[in-house]
């Protein structure tokens, strides 16, 4: 078994046989004899309008299942297809340079995508993939390649470096389980298929494309950010057992509220990795965004994402959830994910490493840049700031003058800035036993029990050997828990649960009992986890006629 | 011929939805429609051309449109530009 990290840009688990996809543009040219100019010429034009009608039939089809703003990606492809300046660089390397139609569709698209590669923009930059993605549609039209290529008739999981939207959507089937993505980006057009699909999906994945890995079992955990590639029996059948679970949907999913014996309301809120989500956290009726990861702007990027661009995604969360709560976690990178703008170097071991707010107090000037993007964000909604790997009164401290400092800017632009709440993540065993001095500071605690469960026991959490360790409900875990849960109260805090164990329905009675009243979950658990609460102690009806 | 000028408001300057957008609003008149920005002039009827100008939010654009329907061609880019850039 080998396991393996990525960043998951859609939440979910998923298992299946893995099926690579290797672009072919450049792994294999097909070498053959140019024939006349006006010959290519002609078999370019045919294999264009071939690639139209390809892009005609995908556009209809998104259209119809997926939603306007996907299609719109394949008309701006079409038109990009069937544009005079790409027209023009074909037809002067067919007739001026003898290239065959293969050849020159090759070279052509490589010469467009230079202009869009050489842009100091990101977002412009992304928009070479879209140029190669065409020039790859029209090479496999030429070279007769795409005919016999179909979806495998049993589960499956595409593993490549990076998918064009329209390779996604050659491979749609009910048979598809999920994406594991070495490269990919979050500004792809692909994020949002894949949300859209509700596909588990995870990109800065460490693992290369390789043929080998072919039809080999995967297991993918988006929501935790990891994958286990020939996973053991005990945990795929735990992953088919869970994914089932995960399944039992009803049409629409409950949207009435819990209760307590007490009259209190159990609070589901949802984890999230990008804006593509929003859409599920609403179809499921959470009551609020319990954990955005914020990372995902800053992933398989060379320069740093702009205030700009950050503000527009946190507005976007704002305002899609219509006032209810965003808990926006600050950034939570270290070397072991795929950041190239902070230039990280390699860390023996990156658990314990320079990550989380202990790289943002260093990297003062990308954090200011992020904490002014919430800030303006603030005001189209309501939004929080939660502080990960916190070890110590004063990194909160340090966190709440910067936020002062930037919020005193942005009212000296001009700007009206409402109050922010700061929370602390507590997810290392320091935080717990500081809890009642951190109490004092923020404004609420999240616990993370995935990383609390693995300082806590000293059993890192990808190490296959100690699976059977790493145990979310072990009781130095929950007596951790009890001891947060004590300082919340004395403070008159809220205090929520972010981890797996949120939503593991055989410890949800206790953690209830203990005090925790709100739970936050990738989307997919929370139809099982209402059908629990339901089903058991916890009635779901008016405060007045519960047990 | 009618020549305006447009700062672009959206955050995310022109990306290749409402660059196609704006093609195909542009294409759909006879008059020659183009663009101009610092020292390069393309035409708006070109999509690569015009992603390639890697607009951002506040630059500033020219466009001028010149044919037997530019009243209603920059009436309507005028228009979609407000709306949508």
């Amino acid at each position: 078994m080998y396991t393996g990290k990525g960043f998951g840009i859609v939440e979910g688990k998923a298992t299946g046989k893995v099926l690579v996809i290797s672009s072919c543009v450049s792994a294999n040219i097909v070498v053959e004899n140019t024939n006349s100019p006006s010959f290519e010429l002609e078999r370019f034009y045919k294999a264009r309008s071939e690639a139209g009608v390809q892009l005609q039939n995908l556009q209809e089809q998104s259209a119809t299942s997926l939603g306007k703003d996907q299609a719109a990606i394949f008309e701006a492809q079409t038109m990009m297809l069937m544009d005079e300046d790409f027209e023009e660089v074909v037809r002067e390397l067919i007739i001026k340079k003898d290239l065959s139609a293969i050849q020159a569709v090759k070279a052509g698209g490589e010469k467009i995508a230079a202009i869009f590669l050489g842009m100091e923009n990101e977002q412009m930059r992304s928009k070479a993939a879209d140029i190669f993605d065409l020039s790859r549609r029209l090479h496999t039209i030429l070279s007769g390649q795409s005919a016999s290529v179909y979806p495998p008739e049993e589960p499956f999981i595409l593993l490549a470096k990076d998918l064009s939207p329209g390779e996604l959507m050659q491979w749609r089937s009910p048979q598809l389980q999920g994406i594991v993505l070495s490269g990919g980006s979050a500004h792809s057009h692909l994020a949002i298929l894949a949300a859209a699909m509700k596909l588990p999906c995870l990109i800065s994945a460490d693992i290369e494309s390789d043929k080998t890995y072919e039809n080999k079992i995967l297991a993918l955990d988006a929501s935790a950010g990891m994958f286990y590639l020939d996973p053991d029996k005990a945990l795929l059948n735990r992953f088919i057992q869970e994914i089932k679970r995960e399944k039992i949907k009803k049409p629409a999913t409950d949207n009435r509220p819990f209760y307590l014996k007490t009259g209190e309301e159990i609070e589901i809120l949802a984890n999230i990795g990008s804006p593509e989500e929003l859409d599920s956290v609403l179809e499921h009726h959470c009551q609020g965004i319990g954990l955005f990861r914020s990372e995902f702007a800053y992933l398989g990027r060379l320069d740093f994402p702009s205030e700009e661009e950050l503000f527009q995604v946190y507005r976007r969360l704002a305002l899609g959830m219509q006032g209810r709560k965003v808990v926006i976690r600050t950034l939570d990178i270290g070397a072991d994910k795929d950041a190239p703008c902070f230039g990280l170097a390699r860390e023996e071991n990156p658990a314990l490493g320079n990550r989380g707010i202990r790289l943002c107090l260093q990297r003062q000037d990308v954090f200011r840049t992020q904490l002014r993007a919430i800030c303006r964000a603030a005001a189209f909604g309501n939004l929080m700031l939660m502080v990960p790997m916190l070890i110590s009164l004063d990194e909160l401290l340090q966190v709440k003058g910067l936020l002062l400092e930037v919020q005193e800017e942005l009212r000296q632009e001009g700007l009206e800035i409402p109050e922010l709440p700061v929370g602390a993540m507590i997810e290392t065993p320091a935080a717990v036993m500081l809890s009642e001095a951190l109490a004092k500071e923020a404004a609420f605690f999240s616990i993370g029990s995935n990383d609390l469960t693995q300082y806590t026991l000293a059993v890192d959490r990808q190490n296959p050997a100690l699976a059977a360790l790493y145990r979310q409900s072990h009781p130095a875990v929950f007596r951790m828990l009890g001891e947060v849960m004590r300082a919340a109260k004395a403070a008159q805090i809220p205090c929520s649960i972010c981890g797996e164990l949120a939503h593991d329905i055989a410890h949800t009675r206790e953690l209830a009992d203990m005090g925790f009243r709100s739970f936050s979950m990738a989307p997919v658990f929370v139809p099982a986890f209402k059908k629990y609460l339901s089903e058991q102690y916890l009635q779901s009806a008016s405060p007045n006629d519960t047990i | 011929m009618i020549q305006f000028e447009y700062t672009i408001t959206d955050p995310l300057g022109i990306h290749a939805r409402p660059a196609a957008e704006l093609v195909k609003t542009a294409t759909a008149y006879r008059s020659s429609i183009s663009i101009q920005y610092r020292d390069k002039e393309i035409s708006a009827k070109k999509m690569i051309a015009l992603m390639s100008l890697g607009l951002k939010q506040s630059d500033k654009i020219k466009l001028s449109i010149q044919g037997e329907d530019e009243i209603e061609a920059a009436e309507e880019l005028k228009h979609f530009l407000q709306e949508k850039l």
